[in-house]
């Protein structure tokens, strides 16, 4: 355990422990307040005389100061098994804890709290009044704090009129955690009242808008035992009185949505860590309450109580225990596996998790799967006869087996699944994997040594899948078509466009056909922006923000007043004179901002633009802001453009209302002394400021559909929403009702939204605002190949721009070759020694002893029998040629774009 | 030569001869880091992970081994890993081959005890795979920077700028002039400033940063002992750059680090790393590890626009073997086994429809 101590200039003190906030000085007051002292209240009103009090945990002492305020309290024995947090309170935390550790009254015990209790228990001990100040659980150990056999001890502890609170967990951050919590206190036989206060520290933190606690007893505690010969020990700073009280015992509507599902924990489950890692934050949209005082527990059904620890995830657990019926069932199974996959370390999030399992097949590369189904079927009498059955049919193939992971899917898609499960269970335990430099973020690298594809992967939805890599085909069946090579198929429509994937990873051409950048809105995206964006003051001052509250340094655009709709009916701009330099203030995407005028710009070089507006999409010079040239408008830009622009729109109008929803929630537990000094994080209560730069970026969007010419609606359709946002299905109808866009010359080349290469490289063609079309070459534009000159006149900076875009792409080009080249060469040379090692084991000296074939050689760190080891190099030869084939698959497919590029490029120049 | 025996070291004090004797192995050994010391497993073990060190002797001579680090609970699904390691004699083909098969050895023999079903290798290695790793395949992670930049700062400050792309000196320079003066702390309470200016980088360049606590963890564990260090680019008053340095041994590592929104114009990413580099010579370093370099910054690299900053400062390219593991596959048999019987189970209870909610 680690301890982590802050001490700020105004002699505020902040204590972690294991790096979680404990207390912060400036409010921790609440924290113990609520804590200590209603149960405290009832203890005395329940109990003539003298109290005896048992504080589990606690080591700092700051709940020993709000108990030792009765005089009634007589003793006090606090357990915690941390001596260096006990020190603490006797020396730096001595001055706010009152000295409460040097009270006579105070009986430190420096032991494990389950073994004390078991002690207590042995020795008949009970209390009067108990109070649990443990830490939140993060490991096992921690888990059984909030166990039912926990709480079963506990009952047998406290008197039979006795009280007790129990520091638990946020219920708004963690619902599922903190009912499986109430759940197993229940279980215990116990009567217990929820409630909850507002901790501006914890709130900044990203703890969470509130914070839970558990008032517990023997006996029901009814709401009338509040009214009368209720008083809550003196001083106190922050729990002004019991209307105060009161409030915080009232919850969302929505909380109790969550009690049916959420199952208490015996000692050896761990659910609880899963209801952490995975939580789901309740969104109180709302507005109604649930009174936790008002209630009667005794009609709650209490789930059953989860008795173990699993190596499957409760989800995946569900999903393969149902029988699949059909065969699209059993083709899904693996992808929908992975899809539930939940987080399985504190560090994780299911974002985290959906794009560390981008490549399924790589978690199988270092398994020898022919030893692994051998020793299964040596084992079937364990297994499952339709696993048997799986297991004999792959066992016929896997000797086989060359790499073909889709192959070997299909011939055992259940057995292939689970081992697949069981591996990533594995990768995932470990926490450090999901932060890993793997393959996931992209790269060509498809297996074998070598360099991945650095980073994992970044931490921002929405731009992501479909950003990098090659042969990123997954379209919008994202999930349920998953399989292993699934690169390679389930391609959207786009996927006509083979292998100009690539071009469209760096953003530029990328936008310019839409699809690939926004095929991917992610199920799991977060419902509200993370991060500091909104609250930032930096809002609308120089800087950009994006949907998920990111801050970016704002780019700049040359505009002139006229650029956006100032174009003759060919594309030809008409000159105008006024200038103005406009910053992107939203991110709409990596390579697109809205301007505070509403419209979207795309950056394509570094003097130039594009300007979507609603009659064409204009090239701008970037210095003057002058319309180089008016093109047509692609109805598929356009539309995605807007489609996503209302997606985003969407996801802050929920922001808005979430943030006014928790404003008025916290209002009701929030304390009289007005403790704010924390609030700088999102998870605080909204300011009004934040919830103002939210509408406003609402109203730019608007603004910007408007520019686009785009109706801010859309009207239902399909799964019936009803609202602005299509529905991902509808979303999907969309884009393939809509097609590719084709080249308006057979064979070219798509260079831009409405820019065609000819494949010969001697024109562009360039489809016009009007929808005529325009070819292009160093020399002047034409109404065809060079023979009948345009009157308009001649763009030359649109040649320049061209030629620009053309030379950074051959550059890029010239880099992934070059990537490709080594990643080449690094797999002939790793094939060059297997078959070396093949030759050796075929033709190596036989042990005569041992009849031949049978002999044992070293393979690797293993001495195995020579036949096995054969087998074992041809298998490993046969991963790294087909490796090899698919860098030289990708790297054939280069030529033909870059050939046209080169010679484009030429013709420019020339 | 003695025979070649592993022992597994359990507690060692680490100023026990033995701790010293482990240490100075690892910072001599170019094919091992800071990941395999004793104070990063101190630190990991702070994180939640458990260790299983194993030292391979010949005679009494400690020659090699391995800090394997491990999650205590995993229903024998565990994957135990090696980061930086294991330290054995790579130049020595004949020799590493003998150790590789004793560690690996121990550690089968231990893999039910400890609960896992692989062993992930993590050595810097360069390519090709040495032999004696046959057995093992890619993992489908690499937990380190699989190709990285390692600049020589045993040479003087103008042989260093001299050899800069003219970009780098310029920038450098840039910044001086601009007057952005870079802080170097050393007391663990600088992952406060630290923290947001590394989270505003990363949610700006879209890469993934651990939370907080792991670097409250970090800092505590390492700042004492003079291994982890803050460096922070200011420029009146202000926090342009920060940066989490490592020195081990006679390498520096730039392993966290990021660059605010604000004041992009005055170069402080540059000022920063040129301070680094001279404090890692002051500190007696001889290699700085950019850690993590993509040497043709291919646009599909996630790692181009870094790799772009970081050639601006020279150095040599140097490129790993990566990742790799090798499944026991008893163990993991086990571990399916036990798969299937809890879906079997599941089948009659509330696990679906909790599952499913």
């Amino acid at each position: 355990m680690s301890i982590h101590l802050e001490r700020g200039d105004d002699g505020q003190v902040s204590f972690y422990i294991n790096g979680d906030l404990q207390f912060d000085s400036r409010d921790e007051r609440i924290y113990h307040e609520s804590l200590a002292l209603p149960p405290l209240a009832l203890a005395e009103r329940r109990k003539n005389g003298f109290i005896r009090a048992l504080i589990i945990g606690g080591g700092d002492g700051l709940t020993a100061r709000e108990l030792l305020k009765s005089k009634r309290v007589t003793s006090v024995d606090l357990v915690d098994y941390d001596f260096r947090v006990l020190n603490l309170a006797q020396n730096e935390f001595a001055a706010l804890n009152d000295g409460s550790l040097f009270d006579p009254r105070l009986k430190t015990h420096i032991d494990d709290a389950w073994n004390y209790v078991e002690k207590a228990i042995a020795d008949g001990i009970t209390f009067d009044l108990i109070v649990s100040d443990l830490t939140v659980p993060e490991d096992a150990i921690g888990a059984r704090m909030h166990s039912i056999e926990w709480y079963q001890m506990l009952k047998k502890v406290l008197s039979a009129n006795g009280t007790m609170s129990i520091n638990t967990v946020s219920p708004s951050a963690t619902p599922d955690a903190y009912w499986c919590v109430l759940h197993s206190i229940l279980s215990a036989g116990l009567f217990a009242r929820p409630y909850r206060i507002h901790i501006p520290s914890f709130a900044a933190k990203g703890y969470g808008l509130d914070w839970g606690f558990v008032l517990v007893s023997n006996t029901p505690i009814s709401s009338y035992e509040f009214e009368s010969h209720f008083h809550l020990a003196r001083p106190r700073l922050e729990l002004t009185d019991v209307q105060q009280l009161r409030k915080l015992f009232a919850f969302p509507e929505e909380f109790v949505a969550y009690q049916p599902s959420s199952r208490p924990a015996s000692q050896a489950s761990d659910i609880l860590l899963h209801y952490f890692n995975n939580a789901e934050e309740l969104i109180a949209e709302s507005g109604a309450s649930w009174n936790s005082l008002d209630f009667d527990f005794r009609r709650v059904n209490v789930p059953s109580p989860d008795i173990n620890k699993y190596l499957v995830p409760r989800e995946v657990r569900a999903l393969l225990s149902t029988p699949v019926v059909t065969p699209a069932e059993e083709e899904e199974l693996l992808g929908r596996v992975l899809d539930l996959m939940p987080a399985l370390h504190r560090f994780q999030t299911r974002q985290m998790v959906s794009e560390f399992l981008e490549s399924p097949e790589s978690f199988l590369r270092a398994i020898d799967l022919q030893a692994l189904v051998s020793r299964l079927l040596q084992r079937a009498s364990e297994l499952p006869q339709k696993l048997v059955e799986e297991l004999q049919h792959l066992s016929e193939h896997v000797r086989d087996f060359t790499g073909d992971y889709d192959g070997l899917l299909r011939l055992g898609m259940r057995v292939l699944s689970i081992v697949t499960l069981v591996v990533v269970v594995g990768n995932l335990l470990y926490p450090d994997s999901v932060y890993g430099k793997g393959e996931h973020g992209g790269g060509h690298t498809s297996g074998g040594a070598g360099r991945g594809g650095d980073r994992g992967a970044g931490n921002r939805a929405g731009d992501r899948a479909g950003d990098r890599g090659f042969d990123r085909g997954r379209g919008l069946d994202r999930g349920f078509n998953r399989g292993f090579n699934r690169d390679w198929g389930h391609r959207a429509w786009w996927g006509h466009y083979g292998q100009w994937h690539h071009w469209g990873n760096w953003g530029y051409w990328g936008w310019a056909r839409p699809a690939y950048s926004w095929a991917y809105a992610p199920w799991w995206g977060p419902a509200y922006p993370l991060g500091t964006g909104y609250v930032n003051l930096n809002f609308g001052n120089g800087q950009c923000v994006d949907e998920q509250g990111n801050n970016y340094p704002a780019r700049t655009y040359g505009l002139a007043d006229t650029s956006g709709a100032d174009i003759t009916n060919t594309g030809v701009p008409m000159q105008t004179s006024v200038t103005q330099k406009m910053t992107g203030d939203y991110r709409l995407n990596t390579g697109a901002d809205i301007l505070a005028n509403g419209n979207v710009a795309i950056p394509l070089t570094d003097t130039s633009y594009m300007l979507l507006t609603a009659q064409a999409t204009n090239v701008v010079d970037q210095t003057s802001g002058q319309t180089i040239v008016a093109l047509y408008n692609d109805p598929a830009l356009i539309r995605q453009t807007a489609m996503e622009i209302r997606r985003q729109r969407r996801s802050l109008q929920r922001a808005i209302k979430k943030k006014e929803a928790s404003q008025s929630q916290s209002d009701s537990m929030t304390f009289q002394s007005g403790n704010q000094q924390n609030q700088d994080a999102n998870q605080a209560p909204a300011s009004p400021q934040e919830i103002d730069n939210l509408k406003s970026t609402v109203a730019l969007l608007n603004k910007s559909l408007h520019s686009l010419g785009q109706p801010l609606t859309l009207a239902p359709q399909g799964a019936g929403q009803g609202d602005e946002t299509p529905h991902q299905g509808q979303g999907q109808a969309e884009r393939e009702e809509l097609g590719p866009t084709q080249p308006p010359v057979p064979g070219a080349i798509e260079l831009m939204s409405s820019v065609w290469m000819l494949q010969d490289g001697k024109f562009l063609v360039l489809k016009l605002a009007d929808g005529s079309l325009a070819y292009l070459n160093n020399k002047g534009w034409y109404l065809d190949q060079g023979v009948t000159p345009l009157k308009h006149p001649f763009p030359r900076n649109f040649k320049n721009v061209s030629q620009a875009f053309i030379a950074k792409m051959v550059k890029d080009s010239d880099a992934e070759k070059s990537s490709m080249t080594q990643d080449l060469n690094d797999g002939k040379q790793e094939l060059a020694a297997l078959n070396q090692d093949l030759a050796d084991y075929e033709t190596g000296p036989q042990d005569s002893a041992n009849n031949g074939d049978d002999d044992k050689v070293d393979f690797g760190h293993e001495q195995i029998p020579r036949s096995e080891a054969i087998r074992r190099t041809k298998v490993q030869i046969a991963l790294t040629q087909r490796r090899i084939d698919a860098i030289q698959s990708q790297f054939n497919s280069l030529p033909q774009e870059l050939a046209v590029s080169q010679k484009m490029l030429q013709t420019l120049q020339s | 030569m003695d025979k070649l025996e592993v022992r597994i070291l359990e507690n060692l004090e680490s100023d026990s001869e033995l701790a010293l004797n482990w240490e100075s192995l690892v910072q001599t050994d170019p094919s091992s880091g800071f990941m395999q010391s004793l104070n990063w497993a101190e630190f990991k073990g702070k994180q939640g992970l458990r260790q299983f060190h194993l030292g391979l002797f010949a005679g009494e001579k400690l020659v090699g081994g391995a800090l394997l680090y491990g999650v205590a609970e995993s229903c024998g699904a565990g994957i135990l890993v090696a980061p930086e390691g294991p330290v054995l004699p790579w130049h020595d083909q004949e020799l590493a081959s003998s150790g590789m098969k004793l560690l690996m050895q121990t550690i089968q023999s231990k893999a039910k005890e400890l609960g896992i079903m692989a062993v992930r290798i993590i050595p810097k290695v360069p390519m090709p795979i040495p032999r004696c790793l046959r057995g093992f395949g890619k993992a489908p992670v690499d937990l380190l920077e699989s190709e990285t930049l390692y600049l020589d700062v045993s040479q003087k400050e103008s042989q260093l700028l001299a050899a800069m792309k003219p970009k780098g000196r310029y920038n450098i320079g840039l910044s001086e002039r601009h007057g952005v003066t870079v802080d170097i702390r050393q007391e663990p309470v600088a992952v406060r400033d630290f923290y947001p200016i590394f989270k505003e980088a990363s949610s700006r360049d879209d890469f993934r940063i651990e939370p907080l606590n792991f670097f409250i963890d970090l800092a505590d564990t390492l700042c004492p002992k003079g291994i982890a260090h803050f460096l922070f680019a200011k420029h009146e008053g202000e926090t342009l750059a920060t940066m989490l340095l490592v020195t081990y041994g006679d390498r520096a590592t730039y392993l966290y680090g990021g660059i605010s929104n604000g004041k992009r114009n005055l170069m402080a990413g540059y000022a920063l790393q040129w301070a680094a580099i001279k404090h890692a010579q002051a500190l007696g370093c001889t290699t700085y590890d950019f850690y993590g370099f993509d040497q043709h910054c291919a646009p599909s690299s996630a790692y181009a626009q870094f790799s772009r900053f970081k050639s601006n400062f020279g150095g040599q390219v140097m490129r790993f073997i990566g990742a790799h593991d090798f499944y026991f596959v008893d163990n993991l048999a086990d571990a399916i086994i036990r798969a299937t019987k809890e879906i079997n189970l599941a089948e009659c209870s509330q696990d679906v429809q909790a599952g499913a909610r």
